[in-house]
């Protein structure tokens, strides 16, 4: 239990129905103050009721949930904040923009719920806020003649007017088309980092959490799986389930042959690979994983030292401007090689394909 | 092929169209024009010669008139709020709480139903009428004062019990909306710092304001157009409303000739009511529609937890069964099993007997009656059914001409009373002899057509609009012809929605009074008018006991309507 957690759900459970399968199970995360922390996980995994069981949308069977000083949640106490006492602000999925109101009404409405300041006061709060969402000439716009985009905004700036301690968002991208779901992306970005707030992010989607979030926390079935930095999350992944999750990899079985004090050395069907930093013993089988884009391809005739180095033919291409992805083959082995459009090889070409070996990560066999 | 294909289809739509104006036309605007007609006629016969207008001053230059009106006003508008509030607490607490039983209640809710107006009517008649009623009788032995202590004959009493007879109407207007705002727009609240109250304030009930509304407008004309609570309570006591005034003017006036030119003339009022409702209602639904599209689905909503509350809201849905079914079908019971009408008391157990009940079996008048009446629902239903899936079939999803005028006429007989309709098909078919329907059920069933459709037609679009119209266009990109599409696709997709809509005409067929009772005579009787002419011929036993084998046909057809309608999704009135 860090000292500095601002939210700290511990050892939280859900289950919707008796006897069913559990939502959320012995659920435990620290969020820090002014930390953008995601939930990643595939659909059904329990990001979303992990969100709405901080929010008091549920009530957990089982756990803890603090806030700052405040219990929110105690199951052990009976102690069950209900949601609108929680100084917690949250942005719906669907938007939820109430339309029956104005867009002033609606970034209004948090403000005269909690009774705070003169109305004047409030006026300039939610226009503050309309205007740090790049709104501030629709306020007087009836809310049901906003696109996606507009209602997106408004229900941002409903969550940042009454500067909650914690901001919470279930998938606010997800029902905008590409070109909004970047823009909004880095919008959000800068925002979070403007008003130093601390949010809890749901998504699916890896690269929207890699690219906004300090922390992410993976999840699959109800459980926490991983947990870490984007990049730690990403490069050093502790399982298969995790390394396929945030981008695309290649998996390969893999006996390990000798182990020693700065790396190891595996067998693989296409050779035996030197690889960084292993907390393995000799003997046993793994999953080698490399990412397409570390494996370096280079000429034939290329002088490099031929430790991890494997001669292959380009099976196939595909070019799309920016990357070129190849598909190699050495021996029986399949290999995928995604690089720069600086330097290109063509289907039949005979090169020599590199796997660093500080790129090269052995991962547990059993949930492949 | 290529070129004439869109051709065809737009040839196609347009006899379409012609063809579905013909029959509104004819089953709607005709009857109404011929009445207006008949206003300027001498003896106020549309196609006798010369013109008045000695018939319009009449009837709006009446001294009574005023009072009429606002009478007739009084108990629409009282009515109708006692059944929007009776139907959104209802609602409410069978839609967003934690009631005890909810499932049960749900399942119950319909029961009512199967109780038609007229009995309600009767049977309250016989537990808060002066003499006999036995509540006031209860009253009066309890507390020893005497003299009734509440009398149902009187315009609170009429609007009391038609409030109940409008109510699970309102409830099944106000239970998918109260029920389906996104959970999200309140989530959102919740999380915005609002507690139960404001959510309940700010966000629910404006959110339903246009439902409310539409709902309340439907009560409203319900209360100005319907006849039989005001024929059974109102007219002994000489409270006239407009419907039971033209039935007098048709049936009992005072120099013997009926005033069919008045009638006429009184038809102004309704036309002009009826195009200012329209409108309204179609913009109310407009807004609502607008509301409804926009509201997130998020995750199923949790009740609203009672608490101690629970208590009170049982015992509230109790009263309201008792009111609407309990009390009121006990007392038909105890009536129908007297040999002459007597209070209920338990001293009087000796005289039971099913003699009344025994005798409708066997009595052949009675028999030709249900036969009549089942002919009835079954013609007007099937009529209606097929009626209104071709206008919401038209309207919706062909871009054929006349759509918005076809849209209405399916919607105008919602305005015009039962009685004023059966005076207007007994003039078209007096001046046009070619279709000899006068005088036979037929009549009755184009009646019933006519003033079914709105309903039909209505819970027809609503599911017509929720079906995405990408599964007719498959179909079509599919190779399907648009009579394919019609019969594979949208037929199957709408049975249950028409089979819910065929239930709901059948039953109110079978227990409506208003148009039967203009258009009856030696050959057409059926259950409703048989009922109506014992109970005013002062042989109440007898009407009681038709009554309740009429109750047990309808909670038959009620169940089997609210089964239909579950599994079709369809919209209700």
């Amino acid at each position: 239990m860090s000292e500095a957690a601002l939210l700290s759900v511990e050892r939280v459970a859900k289950r919707y129905a008796e006897g069913s399968a559990a939502a959320v199970e012995d659920m435990t995360i620290d969020v820090r103050e002014g930390e953008f922390f995601t939930l990643l996980g595939p659909s059904g995994c329990g990001k979303s009721t992990t969100l709405r069981l901080v929010a008091g949308l549920e009530s957990p069977d089982a756990g803890r949930i603090r806030l700052a000083q405040t219990v929110l949640f105690d199951a052990a106490k009976g102690v069950n904040v209900q949601s609108h006492k929680r100084d917690i602000a949250m942005v719906f999925q669907s938007y939820a923009i109430w339309p029956h109101m104005s867009v002033l009404e609606n970034v209004l409405f948090p403000l005269e719920s909690l009774g705070r300041y003169g109305r004047a006061e409030r006026i300039a709060l939610a226009r503050a806020a309309l205007d740090r969402v790049g709104l501030a000439q629709f306020e007087h716009r009836s809310s049901t003649l906003l696109s996606g985009g507009q209602q997106q905004r408004v229900a941002l700036a409903r969550a940042i007017v009454r500067q909650a301690r914690l901001v919470l968002l279930d998938e606010p991208l997800s029902n905008l088309d590409t070109a909004l779901r970047d823009q909004m992306r880095d919008e959000l970005f800068v925002l979070q980092k403007q008003l130093g707030a601390t949010v809890v992010y749901v998504t699916h989607d890896q690269d929207e959490a890699m690219q906004l979030s300090d922390r992410i926390a993976l999840m699959r079935s109800g459980k926490l799986v991983d947990l870490g930095d984007p990049r730690r999350l990403y490069l050093e992944p502790r399982s298969a389930f995790g390394a396929k999750f945030l981008g695309r990899t290649h998996l390969h079985r893999a006996k390990v042959r000798e182990v020693s004090g700065t790396g190891s050395v595996v067998q693989t069907t296409f050779g035996d690979l030197m690889i960084d930093g292993v907390r393995a013993s000799a003997g046993i089988d793994m999953l080698l994983m490399i990412r397409p884009e570390h494996v370096e391809v280079e000429p034939q005739s290329s002088t490099r030292p031929s430790a991890n180095s494997f001669e292959a033919r380009i099976v196939s291409m595909r070019f799309s401007g920016r990357t070129v992805l190849y598909e190699a083959a050495i021996g029986g082995e399949r290999l995928e090689a995604l690089t720069t459009s600086s330097r290109m090889f063509e289907q039949g070409d005979v090169v020599r394909l590199h796997l660093p070996s500080s790129r090269c990560r052995l991962l547990p066999l059993e949930d492949a | 092929m290529k070129a004439s294909a869109p051709a065809t289809r737009r040839a196609g739509e347009w006899a379409a169209g012609g063809a579905l104006l013909l029959v509104l036309g004819y089953l709607v605007v005709l009857p109404l024009l011929i009445l207006v007609v008949a206003a300027f006629r001498p003896h106020g016969f549309p196609f006798e010669p010369g013109v008045t207008f000695a018939h319009v001053t009449n009837a709006f230059l009446d001294p009574g008139l005023p009072r009429l009106i606002s009478g007739t006003l009084t108990f629409a508008i009282g009515a109708s709020a006692l059944a929007v509030m009776l139907g959104l607490l209802l609602a409410f607490l069978l839609e967003r709480t934690d009631m005890p039983w909810r499932g049960v209640w749900r399942a119950a809710v319909v029961l009512p139903m199967a109780m038609p107006p007229m009995l309600l009517g009767i049977a309250w008649t016989l537990l808060l009428g002066p003499r006999i009623g036995v509540f006031n009788v209860m009253l009066s032995e309890w507390t020893g004062v005497r003299g009734p202590f509440l009398n149902i004959y009187s315009l609170s009493g009429m609007i009391f019990v038609e409030g109940l007879a409008l109510a699970p109407s309102a409830y099944l207007m106000l239970a998918a909306p109260v029920g389906n705002i996104g959970s999200a727009m309140q989530e959102a609240a919740a999380m915005s710092a609002a507690g139960p109250l404001r959510r309940w304030l700010k966000i629910d009930l404006p959110l339903l304001t246009p439902a409310i509304a539409a709902c309340a407008l439907v009560m409203f004309v319900a209360g100005l157009v319907v006849f039989d609570i005001p024929a059974i309570i109102g007219v002994p006591s000489k409270i006239i409303v407009l419907s039971t005034h033209i039935y007098g003017l048709a049936h009992n006036p005072p120099e013997s000739l009926p005033r069919y030119g008045e009638i006429g003339a009184l038809s102004f009022l309704f036309i002009g009511l009826l195009v200012g409702l329209v409108a309204l209602y179609q913009r109310l639904g407009a807004r609502a529609q607008r509301y409804v599209a926009i509201t997130g689905r998020g995750w199923r909503s949790s009740p609203v937890p009672l608490r101690a509350w629970k208590y009170p809201a049982v015992a509230f849905v109790i009263l309201y069964f008792l009111l609407t079914v309990a009390a009121p079908f006990a007392a038909l019971l105890w009536t129908s099993l007297l040999p002459y009408q007597a209070r209920i008391s338990p001293d009087l157990i000796g005289l039971l007997t099913v003699s009344n009940h025994l005798a409708f079996f066997g009595n052949a008048r009675a028999i030709s009656a249900t036969i009549h009446s089942l002919e009835v629902a079954l013609l007007a239903a099937s009529a209606v059914a097929v009626l209104a899936f071709l206008v919401a079939a038209y309207v919706n999803r062909s871009r054929g001409p006349g759509r918005r005028i076809i849209d209405l006429l399916a919607a105008a007989p919602l305005a015009i009373p039962g009685v004023m309709m059966g005076m207007a098909l007994i003039f078209v078919y007096l001046t046009f002899d070619w279709l000899p329907v006068y005088g036979t059920i037929w009549i009755i069933v184009l009646a019933f057509a006519a003033e079914y459709l709105p309903f039909g037609s209505r819970a027809m679009n609503g599911v017509m609009s929720q079906l995405h119209p990408e599964l007719e266009e498959a179909a079509r990109m599919s190779g399907a012809a648009p009579s394919r599409v019609l019969r594979k696709i949208l037929l199957p997709l709408f049975l249950p929605a028409a089979m819910a809509v065929w239930l709901w005409v059948f039953a109110h067929a079978l227990r409506a009074l208003s148009a039967p009772v203009m258009l009856q005579g030696r050959d057409n009787i059926v259950l409703s008018t048989l009922l109506w002419g014992y109970w005013n011929s002062g042989e109440p036993t007898i009407a009681a006991a038709i009554g309740i084998w009429l109750i047990v046909i309808l909670t038959l057809a009620t169940i089997g309507w609210r089964l239909a309608s579950r599994r079709g999704g369809a919209a209700h009135v």
